[in-house]
């Protein structure tokens, strides 16, 4: 892939991730878990593809671009610190974890461990912010909510992954 | 295969309803602020809770705007500087003065709206605080007198010198529309705490009433005694809210309209109990400065429910109480 | 194309799941033992919660802060806390003394500062509003 190419991917991979992280706040997780700012990470979904697909360097460039625009466009500076934990956890954990795919891990439980470690990093941000241990007490309900969130990331990748090698975006040199 | 992902997929729905039901429980919330110069919470359960206590705040400091003594904007200030002319009122100040007029007819003038230029000589509660010479409180006494508020629709008068502070009704007319506001809402179990108002909206839960403790005038910070009510108003004055302590005696800021001096009767606290949180506020006023005995007979003949708690640690309680009063510290005695 | 797709979970996927479970039951037991009758002790300025101890007879310390009028110095003494010495005005909040039950609070109104006794109880004599 041309570095043009690879250019262009990445910016239009962070309009993807800022969308998916926008629309993401419509869904009212707040009712559930009164932290202000809290999200499911479907934006994630495209980090792990830019992993897979791109590098490790393209994929945190993403990442932090998603992270500071999203914060700017429609959230508040405790909003960047939570994505940003999130998604530096989630990031790293599914990089890591990819050098053993599918001899231990599918794309299923990369996602699952993903989604957890960006809950993770979620209430760990909370933490910090208010100041406050007790935060904690909303971590379990997050880390259940992570293996069926991992299922629908894993899916999408797989299905992904599939029809990848039919167009001509994907070079030899990936994360892999 | 197809078996294993229906299984697979299954098992992911279930997982999602599993993090959908978990904390369901009664959605309370609870709004914690400053106005009429006290310290309020209102706590809401329902699903319109928070936009229900939302406007509930909004009327509060609404109201305050136009009662407020010290607000210049305020009708209040409008009526109190008026220098004897006539002053136009919005119709919920008017509402509002006419009630604390009728009660302070209702109570031959315990409880009075006038009482501002008293209060404000005494000035218990600000630095200034000092035990008034008798030439002062002679000076001051005739313009407490509620008789000479006129008010006629929506325009009142009042003596040049005379002051309107409608401090002593106004948490309880507040909290009686808040409790308007919240069943307009949906609202169906609150608490509404404005002071020394509290109004409980509902039960706690089916056939469980809520429990609602009485401050211990030696412990202010504790309560000594519960009432187990629902959909009422209770409302206290002690002489330990306010007070100034000279040479071991205490002054509360309760005062007594013919004396002018602080209220001073066998009394430490008077909690009324009555749907009607304008009135209890006003009551509670009235019979602390009337003594246990006439404040006892005074409830009979007019229906009001009370405790009473007295300066030789002797709680008496109205018969319609009494199954809900609980006494729990040993300090005091119940008195039959 | 979907007689394609099969479903490879690997053992590192059960791996990773059973240790997000864990991890999940783990933390809700832990909570689970300290739900028991903890109190939090919490100063609040101003609406805005200023600091928060658990009131488990482990925290003894005095605080000082700038409240909207004056200073204000509040004592925290194992399970119980207080106003102590406070510069304001009517001098209310000290009158009001120790508190340490779940729903008590202390209010130094001229500044605007509110001390509050939360957390969960099984106190069967607990009382859902003080009428003050």
């Amino acid at each position: 892939m041309s570095r043009t190419k690879r250019i262009a991917l990445c910016g239009m991979l962070s309009a993807l991730a800022l969308a998916l992280s926008l629309m993401e706040r419509m869904i009212p997780l707040e009712l559930l878990i009164p932290i202000p700012g809290i999200k499911l990470g479907l934006a994630n979904v495209v980090t792990m593809f830019a992993l897979l697909f791109l590098s490790p360097k393209e994929a945190y460039s993403i990442l932090l671009c998603r992270v500071v625009l999203a914060s700017l466009f429609a959230g508040s500076v405790t909003q960047f610190l939570f994505s940003l934990m999130g998604g530096l956890l989630a990031l790293t954990t599914t990089w890591l974890l990819l050098h053993w795919h599918d001899r231990w891990f599918s794309f299923y439980g990369i996602s699952a461990a993903s989604a957890a470690m960006h809950n993770f990093g979620q209430i760990l941000a909370a933490m910090l912010v208010m100041q406050t241990v007790d935060v904690i007490a909303y971590l379990p309900l997050l880390l259940v909510s992570s293996i069926p969130m991992g299922f629908v990331t894993g899916t999408i990748l797989e299905v992904l992954q599939k029809h990848m090698r039919h167009l001509r975006l994907t070079s030899r040199d990936n994360a892999m | 295969m197809k078996k294993q992902q229906i299984s697979i997929l299954t098992a992911v729905a279930l997982c999602f309803l599993l993090t959908g039901c978990s904390t369901q429980e009664e959605q309370a919330y609870t709004q914690d602020f400053y106005a009429m110069d006290t310290a309020m919470r209102i706590t809401a359960y329902g699903d319109n809770a928070a936009d229900a206590v939302t406007e509930c705040v909004s009327y509060i400091n609404m109201l305050e705007a136009d009662i407020s003594r010290t607000r210049e904007s305020s009708d209040i200030f409008a009526l109190n500087h008026a220098e004897g002319n006539q002053t136009e009122l919005s119709e919920q100040t008017a509402d509002i003065l006419q009630e604390a007029l009728d009660l302070a007819a209702k109570t031959e003038g315990r409880f009075d709206p006038t009482i501002a230029p008293l209060s404000d000589l005494w000035g218990i509660g600000t630095e200034q605080a000092a035990v008034p010479a008798q030439e002062q409180i002679d000076k001051v006494l005739p313009l407490v007198d509620y008789t000479k508020v006129s008010l006629e629709g929506t325009t009142a008068s009042i003596p040049a010198e005379a002051e309107i502070d409608l401090g002593g009704i106004g948490k309880g007319y507040a909290a009686d529309h808040v409790i308007e506001i919240l069943k307009e809402n949906g609202v169906e179990q609150a608490i509404v705490a404005l002071g020394g108002n509290v109004y409980v909206l509902g039960e706690k839960d089916r056939d469980t009433p809520w429990k609602v403790g009485i401050t211990d005038p030696d412990n202010p910070g504790d309560s000594f005694a519960t009432l187990s009510v629902s959909d009422t108003a209770v409302v206290t004055s002690g002489d330990y809210e306010r007070y100034l302590e000279v040479d071991g005696k205490r002054y509360c800021h309760i005062f007594d309209p013919e004396t002018g001096y602080s209220a001073e009767t066998d009394l430490r606290s008077v909690t009324v109990v009555s749907p009607d949180s304008t009135s209890a506020d006003a009551y509670t006023t009235a019979l602390f400065v009337m003594g246990l005995e006439d404040a006892m007979e005074y409830c009979e003949q007019n229906r009001i429910e009370a405790v009473f708690v007295c300066k030789d640690h002797t709680v008496h309680v109205t018969d319609g109480l009494k199954s809900s009063f609980e006494l729990q510290s040993t300090e005091y005695t119940y008195a039959e | 194309m979907r007689n394609n797709t099969k479903l490879r979970l690997r053992w590192g996927d059960f791996l990773i799941f059973l240790a997000i479970i864990a991890a999940a039951c783990g933390i809700w037991i832990h909570l689970a033992m300290l739900q028991t009758d903890q109190t939090y002790g919490e100063i609040w300025l101003d609406g805005e919660l200023y600091q928060q101890f658990r009131l488990d007879g482990s925290v003894h310390k005095t605080v000082q802060l700038e409240g909207k009028a004056t200073e204000v110095t509040i004592e925290v003494d194992g399970t119980q806390m207080r106003f102590t010495d406070s510069q304001c005005t009517d001098h209310t909040c000290e009158q009001t003394g120790w508190i340490s039950r779940v729903g008590q609070t202390a209010v130094c109104l001229p500044n605007r500062v509110m001390l509050k006794i939360t957390g969960s109880t099984t106190d069967a004599d607990a009382v859902d509003v003080i009428v003050q």
